[in-house]
């Protein structure tokens, strides 16, 4: 089996993972990061670290950002390795990822913004409060909640809930009004 | 006066020897002394004996009588032929009119008749908990007595009284009857090794260190029943593993645990194993679960440093939106809502969040509480905790932390551990396998062991831990706990790579399947399933329940 197939393998042990993530680092190649970068989207805690090192060390989070503003790349899975590496240097492209025409793009970049936790892209994620997917509202005010500016936050959460429909999205806008 | 079938009459008897057998015990000098003294009456005399007192004739002083019988042409009747329940001096106790305990009735006649019975039972099944190794049968129903009666009210799924009544007299006769039958033949044809025959007849047993065919066949019929021998397998090797399955077995059958494949065990696993190849349907134990109307869970989703459990707190909402329960936010229930659902409100912790269903069980309405916990609940592994010691069913997905316990927060911090598997006294002695990262270990070095710390309740429940490598919190929940064994812990735990976008779904198919009344089969099929590799389910060998 080729050392991408062995990663990429659900019944493969952490050790052959490991070994397997060996020998792919020594190619350079975008189809290798790649291969890398799915295997972190889903990888169990033992393997994060080493993946997350050599996605690092062949510059993974620029190439994604540059991605995540290229329409003829998936751009989702671009928001969820940025998501993955806490790119905090990604937070204006996945503010502006949130206008994105394809909903999954927009659900990855609000998910990326609520693990990286939101400063400028405090605004357009307000704005994203009426987005028209509930999976998308979720993940925008679950980044609000990690948002700095509380009062704001709050306020726009209080504005957004009589006219929220989805359970979940209400549930988590209850939950976050009632802590802060 | 009722007089036997053998036509002695039972007080004669005792008059005339009786006084020889001052400690309730009859042994082999009195056996000798009694047939030097019987006469024309002797075969009657000699019968009535054995029936009399058959509980508590030492095995030698049995001999001598059935020498002396045979001597004068009398075959004795089993040791005890005579029921409990026709004891003249149980009648009351047998109708249901009195029951006999140390506040009422503790030197009541009857009373050393029940002790004979256990301390036959405790020679005949080998259970030294039901013996009366300081005192014997001297009437006086006493505290070694009473704790004897328990030992059997509990292997007779009876309430734990230590008194006798009509329900703990049966439950006496039954269990002699059952365990004095002769020898059956194995019928089951997983046990057609020669090792077998010799092992039924008494001649050998099997413990550490046996090894071959016959041993794997032991091995792979435990496997099938629902023991667990998670590293080696059916190797056919008499080792740890299996001596742990054996004793589980012996616990959950009543038999004393001695983790040897003796005579009785096999006859035991003889009776009750599937046929080759067949695995055995074992449920959850539904009707501890569902005493009190209510099936409490404790829904635990923990941290993900990649913010992967945020998308498993959606689908999470949403499950248990689609599923029609309600939720109940921090105070939003006062204690007449509470009770319209069918929860007491003491049990419920005012500032957790709840979801609560009312559902048909067997026939009645009754109702789910789901007391819920993910990374933003506030003080979540305390609130966690709580749920852990309490609930019927507790469940857990995310990162098992290197076997080290449910964590709801970054792997960093030991604020939001529930350290199970790590920092006990067994993980300081050897005894038990830490977790297995330096890293983590590092960080939990001050954080307590909640087994240690933490009583969980005598209640029958269930745990399922959906995460990597939860497998390791097994050996902790067996053996830290002092409250609990496989009677009243079943588990459900992974050594496989589970991904976080099943965590959810894996918590879910446990609800779905015990709210409709599944059996541990179905869950591990379901997970399997959904997973696409399985999860080792622990403890429900024993279980009682059956639909």
């Amino acid at each position: 089996m080729k050392p991408a197939d062995v990663l990429a393998d659900p019944k493969a042990t952490i050790a052959a993972k490991l070994a397997a993530l060996r020998t792919l680092q020594k190619s350079a190649d975008a189809a290798t990061t790649h291969v890398i970068a799915r295997e972190l989207l889903v990888a169990p805690e033992d393997l994060r670290e080493p993946l997350l090192r050599a996605l690092r060390k062949r510059d993974a989070a620029a190439l994604y950002q540059r991605s995540l503003v290229d329409t003829r790349t998936d751009r989702a899975f671009a928001a969820k390795v940025l998501r993955c590496m806490k790119e905090k240097k990604a937070e204006a492209a996945l503010a502006a990822a949130l206008a994105d025409d394809d909903a999954d793009v927009r659900t990855a970049a609000a998910h990326a913004l609520a693990v990286i936790g939101p400063s400028e892209a405090t605004d357009a994620l307000i704005t994203t409060l009426a987005d028209p997917s509930a999976e998308v509202r979720f993940f925008v005010v679950s980044a609000l909640a990690a948002a700095s500016d509380r009062e704001r936050v709050k306020h726009a959460l209080a504005a957004r809930q009589p006219h929220e429909t989805d359970v979940a999205v209400r549930s988590e806008i209850d939950r976050i009004l009632r802590v802060n | 006066m009722t007089r036997p079938d053998n036509g002695a009459t039972m007080g004669n008897i005792r008059a005339a020897f009786q006084p020889l057998i001052t400690d309730g015990r009859l042994d082999l000098n009195e056996a000798k002394t009694l047939t030097t003294r019987l006469d024309a009456d002797a075969p009657a005399d000699l019968q009535a004996i054995a029936k009399h007192f058959g509980a508590s004739i030492s095995d030698d002083a049995w001999a001598e009588l059935a020498k002396a019988a045979q001597s004068i042409g009398v075959s004795l009747a089993p040791r005890v032929a005579v029921s409990l329940l026709d004891q003249p001096e149980l009648s009351a106790v047998a109708s249901g009119a009195k029951s006999l305990s140390t506040a009422s009735g503790r030197k009541d006649p009857g009373v050393k008749f029940v002790q004979a019975g256990l301390m036959l039972l405790a020679r005949l099944t080998g259970n030294a908990a039901l013996g009366l190794p300081k005192y014997g049968a001297d009437g006086d129903l006493g505290g070694e007595t009473t704790n004897a009666v328990k030992a059997l009210q509990k292997l007779a799924a009876l309430p734990e009284t230590g008194a006798v009544d009509k329900a703990t007299l049966v439950a006496i006769h039954r269990a002699i009857q059952d365990a004095s039958a002769p020898p059956a033949q194995l019928k089951n044809p997983r046990f057609t090794d020669a090792a077998f025959a010799q092992i039924a007849s008494g001649a050998i047993s099997f413990s550490r260190g046996a090894k071959g065919d016959a041993v794997k066949a032991v091995q792979t019929a435990l496997i099938d029943l629902g023991y667990v021998l998670p590293k080696f397998g059916a190797d056919g090797d008499f080792g740890g593993e299996t001596i742990f399955a054996i004793t589980q077995f012996q616990k959950a059958r009543g038999l004393t645990p001695t983790g040897k494949l003796d005579q009785r065990t096999l006859k035991e696993l003889d009776a009750v194993a599937t046929q080759p190849g067949a695995k055995a349907t074992l449920y959850p134990e539904y009707d501890q679960m569902m005493k009190d109307g209510v099936m409490s869970f404790t829904f635990g989703i923990g941290y993900d440093e990649t913010g992967a459990h945020i998308d498993e707190i959606r689908k999470a909402k949403n499950g248990f939106a689609s599923r029609g329960f309600q939720e109940v936010a921090p105070g939003a229930f006062n204690e007449a809502q509470w009770k319209a659902v069918g929860v007491d409100s003491k049990t419920i912790d005012p500032l957790g969040t709840y979801f609560v269903k009312q559902f048909t069980f067997d026939g009645k309405t009754q109702t789910a509480l789901i007391k819920y916990i993910d990374a933003n609940t506030p003080n979540a592994r305390q609130r966690y905790l709580d749920g852990f010691k309490q609930s019927d069913v507790v469940l857990y997905g995310g990162h098992a932390r290197y076997g080290s316990g449910p964590d709801f927060d970054d792997v960093n911090s030991p604020d939001g551990n529930v350290v199970i598997g790590a920092n006990a006294q067994g993980h300081k002695n050897g005894s038990l396998v830490s977790a297995y990262d330096a890293h983590i270990r590092e960080v939990l070095k001050n954080a307590p062991n909640v087994l240690e710390t933490e009583a969980l309740t005598k209640d029958y429940q269930m745990m399922v831990f959906s995460g990597c490598t939860t497998d390791n919190y097994l050996d902790e929940l067996r053996a830290v706990p002092k409250n609990k064994d496989s009677s009243n812990l079943d588990t459900m735990t992974s050594n496989e790579i589970l991904y976080w976008n099943n965590m959810t779904s894996n918590l879910f198919i446990t609800i779905d399947s015990l709210m409709t009344k599944k059996s541990k089969n179905h869950i591990e099929a379901e997970l399997l399933k959904n997973n696409g590799v399985g999860f080792t389910a622990d403890g429900f060998g024993g279980n009682r329940y059956q639909p």
